[in-house]
């Protein structure tokens, strides 16, 4: 499914990941999403209600629907969108939400009962008689609901915290926010520049665009809070002459 | 850009913009109208308990706990959370 | 229509062409005989205890949004009786055994969940303090159970007994409450006091209280005026707002509430926990997400959300108390106006002008009494007398000296 010559990975890094315990290979700078797709893997989740196989919709942090649960032990993240999870050397994901297996999902059962089933149903049911409401109704929706499960272990990863000034905080690192970091910074202003992704440029990163008179590309705008890579090793476009000022944000 | 329009800070007169956390909060500036120990119980009611409670601005008075210990009458809108206006209230009482 | 899963069955056989709105959206009439000012939990529960308990159904409920969309819509969705002083304790009873047989009563499944609270000791000195309350609460004819560090450890595996900051010594156990889907509550109130005839009328926001000769007359609208016979203002946070219209002034500071959300996992936590230690309180939904939050943000404010110092209170205190739960993604969060008032208890009495009533106080706990709120205001304003659980909870407690406060922290604005 690969497109020959393009995108963002790194052909000459291979890593190997798992998903739902079949071993799989794809290179540095895919996403599980991504790395999945090219192995032909595109049925990923089942929905919430009905278990209906569910795959890849979108390509970031928008994806409703290919969630799954990353790691083990203290380290498990469960409902992590696989469009914007990196893949890396050992990486072990699975399905959500199925039983006994994805592709063989008894709960999708529930399809078939999905005329009875509409938004709110459990409001208008489930009251006789009274005492099976704790019982054996409750538990099931339960255990029916939520998709990824929590692991019960200490969380045991480390977060960074920041009590951080500004004058402009710039969320959104693709060419707007760039721009406006680039203007912002050489005006005399502290920036901060976020993005939510693990490398900034946005829209920049699929294609090109003329950008305040030159090529437009991800320049180093490193310094300050923002992070970013300078000297792109992908080399998309040229850094133009303002990549100086972008320097001194 | 205005400091006071942040809603996690009050600028404190003596030690300038600091965070929320840094000081306590006590109510509506009414403790500086105080009645007379004998003004009767109506007038107490009103002062400890009644409040015109307004969703807009009002006068309120906080103290600089963690910073100088100073109390402030601060004028800040409770619907938006924007500080107007911050004074000692020792000066006030001048 | 009656709900069932018969109904279910037959609707999903036949296309499910069959439902119809839950409630009517009338016109308002130009006059009633009792106006309610405010449509959330509280005043929907006064109308339909007014239509099926005193058969009264000229009533309007008067709602400036939409049903429910005040803090009946975004809460914890705790339910339970473990109040201790007289006044709030027969209140918080009677409200629990409303709340068993509601279902019944609304036919609509409010997901009246009795899974248990337990709230949690880290001291000695707390755990005879909650032996007390355990003492008042079976005094009350309520339950309470006191348990060890490993009958908590038994039902609550999430919790970290590593941490020495707050040890756990054990816990108080209420196994009567637990929660309640709130949005159902509303909903399940308005649509069977609509079947009975009460009125609800929404984007109608209450401008004026005409009060004539001390008497009040009725109230002008968004909609034009209604004349009342009657009016019950049941607006929590805006209590202050909508009783200054008539002149009155209320001992209420409203104060924002956060609380938090997070995305669906499996059940990990069967029951509700409350963290005093930490300010901290956590269910899980039947959805699955983890509902928690903390203390208020201790300013006053109208905005419906608070900041970000909160945030990291709460959040630190459930890192401590559940270290799992840093790998739950927070879905969403919001902040609600609590009307407070100086002892933390609430208020429902007639006013000094003939013919209004309130009802308000609720601070931060008014989702466990929305039964007995609605019960109680309804008898107060048919009958003209405060029920049997609501006579202490006088608008004037304050000035003659009868206050309730039942955290112990002194009865004065700012404190609770």
């Amino acid at each position: 499914m690969r497109v020959e010559g393009k995108g963002l990975i790194d052909r000459s890094q291979r890593i190997g990941f798992r998903f739902d315990g079949a071993d799989y290979r794809g290179f540095a700078g895919d996403t599980l999403a991504s790395a999945l797709l090219a192995n032909g893997v595109r049925h990923v989740a089942r929905s919430f209600k009905y278990h209906r196989p569910r795959g890849i919709l979108t390509a970031g942090s928008e994806e409703p629907n290919a969630l799954v649960t990353v790691g083990r032990g203290g380290e498990t993240d469960p409902n992590m969108r696989a469009t914007v999870q990196e893949i890396y050397d050992g990486l072990e994901a699975r399905s959500q939400n199925a039983w006994p297996s994805l592709g063989f999902d008894l709960l999708s059962v529930n399809d078939l009962a999905a005329p009875f089933l509409g938004a709110g149903f459990y409001y208008k049911t489930f009251m006789w008689p009274r005492a099976f409401w704790e019982k054996v109704y409750e538990p099931f929706i339960r255990r029916a609901a939520g998709l990824g499960a929590l692991s019960a272990e200490k969380d045991a990863d480390c977060y960074e915290k920041a009590y951080a000034f500004c004058d402009l905080l710039i969320v959104g690192a693709g060419p707007a926010g760039l721009m406006a970091a680039v203007r912002a910074g050489a005006a005399g202003a502290r920036v901060l520049l976020a993005d939510e992704d693990s490398l900034m440029g946005g829209r920049l990163n699929a294609e090109t665009y003329e950008v305040g008179g030159g090529c437009g590309g991800v320049v180093g705008v490193g310094g300050g809070g923002g992070g970013g890579r300078a000297g792109d090793p992908r080399g998309r476009g040229q850094p133009d002459g303002r990549a100086a000022e972008c320097r001194d944000l | 850009m205005s400091p006071e329009r942040c809603p996690l800070r009050i600028t404190c007169p003596i030690c300038g913009s600091r965070d929320r956390r840094e000081f306590y909060y006590q109510g509506a500036a009414l403790a500086l109208d105080r009645p007379d120990p004998d003004a009767g119980a109506a007038a107490w009611d009103d002062y400890l308990h009644l409040r015109d409670n307004v969703a807009g601005e009002i006068e309120e008075l906080w103290s600089h706990d963690a910073g100088c210990g100073a109390w402030l009458k601060v004028v800040r809108n409770v619907a938006t959370h924007e500080v107007r206006d911050v004074t000692l209230v020792r000066e006030g009482r001048k | 229509m009656r709900f069932s899963g018969l109904k279910l069955l037959t609707e999903g056989l036949t296309g499910n062409k069959g439902w119809g709105p839950h409630w009517r959206d009338p016109e308002p009439k130009p006059e009633y005989d009792i106006v309610l000012v405010g449509g959330g939990g509280h005043g929907l529960a006064t109308a339909h205890y007014l239509a099926s308990v005193h058969g009264l159904t000229n009533v309007a409920v008067l709602e400036k949004g939409y049903l429910g969309g005040g803090n009946v819509g975004r809460n914890t969705t705790i339910v339970r009786a473990n109040y201790m002083l007289p006044g709030n304790s027969e209140f918080y009873s009677h409200s629990l055994k409303l709340w068993e047989g509601l279902e019944e009563d609304l036919n609509f499944n409010v997901m009246h969940s009795q899974r248990g609270i337990i709230n949690l000791v880290h001291s000695d000195g707390q755990r005879d303090a909650f032996v007390r309350r355990g003492n008042m609460m079976r005094g009350q004819g309520d339950d309470a159970e006191m348990l060890t560090p490993e009958g908590v450890r038994d039902m609550l595996p999430m919790i970290d007994f590593d941490q020495t900051r707050f040890p756990i010594f054990g816990g108080l156990y209420h196994k009567r409450g637990g929660t309640a889907r709130h949005d159902a509550v509303a909903w399940g109130f308005a649509r069977s006091a609509s079947d009975r005839g009460v009125d609800l009328i929404q984007n109608c926001e209450v401008t004026g209280i005409d009060v004539e000769g001390g008497a009040v007359r009725g109230v002008q609208t968004t909609r034009g005026p209604i004349r009342a016979k009657k009016v019950g203002l049941v607006a929590a946070g805006r209590s202050s707002q909508v009783a200054a219209m008539a002149g009155l002034r209320l001992p209420i500071e409203s104060h924002v509430l956060q609380a938090f959300v997070t995305e669906g996992v499996k059940p990990c936590l069967d029951h509700v926990v409350t963290y005093g230690m930490g300010h901290f309180y956590i269910s899980q939904s039947d959805k699955g997400g983890l509902v928690f939050g903390g203390d208020l943000d201790m300013y006053a404010s109208y905005a419906a959300r608070g900041n970000l110092p909160l945030v990291e209170h709460v959040a630190e205190a459930a890192m401590t108390l559940m270290p799992s739960l840093g790998k739950a993604r927070v879905l969403r969060s919001w902040g609600g106006i609590m009307d407070m008032t100086p002892d933390g208890s609430f208020i429902i009495d007639r006013t000094d002008i003939d013919g209004l009533f309130v009802n308000c106080g609720w601070c931060y706990g008014g989702f466990k009494a929305t039964p007995a709120s609605g019960h109680t205001f309804a008898h107060l304003l048919a009958t003209g007398q405060p029920h049997e659980t609501t006579v202490r909870h006088r608008l004037d407690r304050f000035r003659a000296g009868r206050v309730m406060d039942e955290e112990a922290t002194g009865s004065q604005h700012n404190l609770h």
